[in-house]
């Protein structure tokens, strides 16, 4: 039962994955332009991604070892190189997005303009690192990140109606606008897909010391910590399905659009409620995102890493995500529109995901790292299936960037 | 034992577990009328650019020197003998703070880490 409680690492890895800036303005932005149509892509990238975290435990578990660290050891450093420097532009490019996310949820609350709130915000997250424990970072966050049910608790205030919900689940074509539902529903799946997220929570299982007794706990975690997000992810497109299509608003093109979606259900309490979501939610995947900075620098160059270690003894580490958070700031302070951001963001990570799924394939059937706790053939399936919907999520990201947005 | 497989890139730990690095390159010796034998394990951003092709290796050769001083042109070497145990990960019998790697870390923690009471 106490194992259980490890669930915060599960929840905090799906945070990041489904409720960030980039997966919250995507959910919204697919239930305003196609109603319940896309409920599919999230339940589907809940599924590839649980698959994945799953994977990923399971290694860190019986192995002691990182994703990254293997990755390096088993393919050696000149193909370390490529998902590498693929992962650190893509977690900068998410972290700038994120920072932008918390000052703007700053200049919701107290309207006071983003760009002034950039820097006290990356004072904040590097403090937070810099002092705090994992157990703290992962208790805290999860905990907090809990408000982010309002979106599921509204969702079924509004009385959606059910059956056309359960028929969203059923990938279908739209009527209209086919560049952009395809551009949307990439976004989606390379959100929830993102390597940095498998990275992270075998990071995590590391630095919160599990061992193979930890196997079952690991699926139960991986399972339910996903479905957290999914769910919320789905509530939020019902949500915006409900609230902005009826009011004509199909175009979700900038995050000041988003504060107001709770309020025919909660009245002034919505804003309150959508606004620390979204500063919660990135807030969370500020951290997560520094963390795995530091962690893919420091394992990739076999480096004393650790986020439970004081800074002096992991110097490496903790200033990769010093510099990190100080640069990933400047977007936000020179006053980048914070929507551009994040889905730039958002189209790199969809174009990262096979590098950092095809690694799986060989990792998790290396009986060296896993031992009798290999991949069976529905787990490497369920990876075949992933680096070939990642293939074509890289492939067909750069024409619908052009077309569909 | 398969050098590439087994030995190469795999982590570096001190006697006390302390992550000294992963090996970033092996010195093998040809003498003739024997086998060719592997004398030392390498260290370091120079061998790790030389992996990538010789260009890269001379380039980052010269900035190590510029801001290293000579002596940083060559990699890090730890003799063969030193290894103590084979295994996922591989364990050297020595201390890493008495080792020349530590002087990057302690170097960053006196100008940097220090001054922010970490």
């Amino acid at each position: 039962m106490k194992k259980l409680l490890e669930i915060s690492l599960g929840i905090v890895t799906s945070i990041g994955g489904f409720l960030e800036a980039g997966s919250l303005a995507t959910a919204l932005q697919a239930g305003a332009g196609f109603r319940f149509d896309l409920i599919w892509a999230i339940a589907l990238g809940t599924i590839c991604i649980a698959f994945l975290v799953e994977m990923s435990g399971r290694f860190a578990a019986v192995s002691r070892h990182t994703i990254a660290d293997a990755i390096r050891e088993r393919f050696g450093f000149n193909f370390f190189l490529i998902p590498f420097a693929a992962t650190l532009v893509v977690n900068f490019a998410l972290l700038c997005a994120e920072i932008g996310g918390i000052s703007l949820a700053l200049q919701y609350a107290t309207g006071v303009s983003c760009r002034i709130w950039g820097l006290p915000v990356g004072a904040l997250v590097w403090v937070l690192l810099w002092k705090g424990t994992f157990g703290f970072i992962e208790k805290g966050v999860s905990m907090l990140g809990l408000i982010t049910l309002c979106f599921v608790v509204a969702a079924f205030m509004l009385k959606p109606p059910w059956r056309e919900v359960a028929t969203g689940f059923l990938p279908t074509l739209p009527g209209h606008d086919l560049g952009k539902y395809l551009f949307v529903a990439v976004s989606i799946l390379g959100a929830s897909i993102s390597p940095y997220l498998f990275m992270f929570y075998s990071s995590g299982a590391v630095e919160d010391e599990w061992d193979e007794s930890y196997l079952v706990t690991n699926r139960l975690i991986a399972g339910l910590g996903m479905s957290f997000g999914g769910l919320v992810g789905i509530a939020a497109l019902v949500t915006a399905a409900m609230v902005f299509l009826p009011r004509g608003i199909t175009e979700i093109d900038s995050f000041d659009k988003v504060p107001v979606v709770l309020n025919p259900v909660f009245g002034l309490w919505g804003f309150i409620l959508v606004v620390s979501s979204l500063g919660i939610a990135c807030l969370g995947a500020s951290l997560e995102l520094s963390l795995q900075q530091g962690y893919l620098v420091a394992q990739g160059f076999g480096w004393n890493w650790g986020e439970d270690l004081p800074p002096r003894a992991d110097p490496g580490f903790s200033l990769t995500y010093t510099f990190t958070i100080a640069v990933a700031t400047l977007p936000t302070v020179l006053g980048a529109d914070p929507m551009r951001v994040t889905l730039l963001s958002t189209s790199l990570t969809a174009l990262s995901v096979p590098l950092g799924v095809i690694p799986f394939l060989f990792l998790m059937n290396d009986p060296k790292y896993v031992g009798e706790h290999r991949n069976g053939w529905i787990g490497n399936a369920a990876v075949l299936f992933i680096v070939a919907l990642g293939f074509v999520l890289a492939l067909v990201t750069l024409p619908l960037q052009m077309f569909g947005s | 034992m398969d050098l590439v497989r087994d030995i190469l890139d795999k982590q570096l730990l001190d006697q006390n577990g302390v992550k000294m690095g992963k090996i970033d390159g092996l010195l093998l010796v040809v003498e003739a009328g024997r086998q060719p034998h592997v004398t030392h394990i390498q260290l370091g951003a120079v061998v790790l650019a030389r992996r990538l092709g010789s260009l890269c290796g001379r380039i980052v050769e010269e900035i190590a020197a510029r801001f290293g001083g000579e002596e940083r042109r060559h990699p890090i070497m730890i003799p063969w003998s030193k290894i103590a145990d084979i295994g996922v990960d591989i364990e050297l019998a020595i201390d890493s703070r008495k080792s020349p790697l530590s002087d990057v870390a302690n170097w960053l923690n006196r100008k940097i880490t220090a001054r922010f009471g970490g």
